[in-house]
């Protein structure tokens, strides 16, 4: 940067890329959860076509709620198909910050070249 | 993105960006601006420590405000249909007894500060909701201001480098007496 001038709206665009790349990090840490949560929940629907006992304990809230495996089916259902809406909705919202972060990297790096560090530690 | 009304919470003059350095260090001596700088940077770093810990308390809360929204849900529709439900509940930490819960028409709500108090199913439904609406709320808020201390951190660490190298050029380009 010793021969470069850092302009106003190139202090700006540093600034956006570096809280762009936050809210990067926090949707990969989300959308990890809610795969690793979608996995869980496939176990628990193979799991019960394999149990015989029609009474099911089901979590809801802190306790054990017993229902018969048809509700459980629709309450597995109903867990996967929101955790499977998150993760569609972090991916878009991820592809969507890695577009803006290839922009002003695409920028920044054209303006300063080596003296700006835009990467990951 | 920092918006106007997350301004006034944050107690710490804002970063601002230098539009000319030479000007800028005009009657000041670089070491003391520098240090000045670094001090700003960690009080900056404080309060984004600070705002990250509420942040992720908040985020702790979320998820047990929304399971006690489930457990009243549910009671509220084995209500509405007039049927019971069995439920495995936990005496403690590992020992579990089965109950038959019927009829429920009012829960207690634990309120804090050693208070708990009885609510019907649809006040504390509605109790509920309305600590869930708060709490995603001041998540939102609690993020706009880390994005904004986060603004001040950038612009400072920019700073900090461009007053430097500034004055690595100044001392390049002044001839010194020992040469």
């Amino acid at each position: 940067m010793a021969n470069v001038e850092v302009t106003y709206a190139d202090q700006q665009q540093i600034n956006t890329f570096n809280k762009l790349n936050q809210r990067f990090r926090e949707c990969e840490a989300e959308a990890k959860a809610q795969k690793a949560l979608l996995e869980d929940l496939d176990d628990a629907s193979n799991e019960l076509i394999l149990v015989d006992d029609d009474q099911i304990r089901f979590v809801v809230g802190e306790c054990f709620l017993h229902v018969d495996s048809d509700e459980a089916e629709s309450r597995i259902q109903d867990a996967q198909s929101e955790a499977q809406n998150r993760v569609t909705k972090v991916q878009s919202e991820i592809s969507e910050l890695k577009a803006n972060m290839a922009q002003l990297k695409k920028e920044l790096y054209g303006k300063f070249g080596d003296s700006i560090n835009l990467e990951d530690e | 993105m920092a918006t106007a009304e997350a301004e006034p919470l944050i107690q710490a003059p804002v970063a601002q960006y230098i539009k000319d350095v030479a000007e800028y260090l005009q009657g000041r001596s670089t070491d003391e601006v520098l240090q000045t700088m670094s001090r700003n940077l960690s009080a900056y770093s404080s309060i984004e420590a600070e705002l990250l810990q509420q942040k992720a308390r908040m985020m702790g809360k979320i998820p047990d405000i929304k399971k006690s929204l489930a457990i009243v849900e549910l009671l509220q529709r084995k209500q509405d249909e007039g049927q019971s439900a069995v439920f495995d509940f936990s005496l403690a930490e590992q020992v579990y007894a089965k109950a038959k819960v019927e009829q429920v028409t009012t829960v207690n709500l634990w309120l804090g500060a050693n208070v708990m108090l009885e609510y019907p199913l649809d006040e504390a439904n509605n109790l509920l909701s309305t600590s869930l609406e708060n709490a995603t709320k001041s998540l939102k808020d609690i993020n706009t201001q880390i994005d904004y201390i986060k603004d001040s951190i950038t612009t400072t660490q920019v700073n900090q480098a461009r007053v430097y190298n500034y004055d690595v050029v100044q001392r390049k380009n002044k001839p010194t007496e020992d040469k």
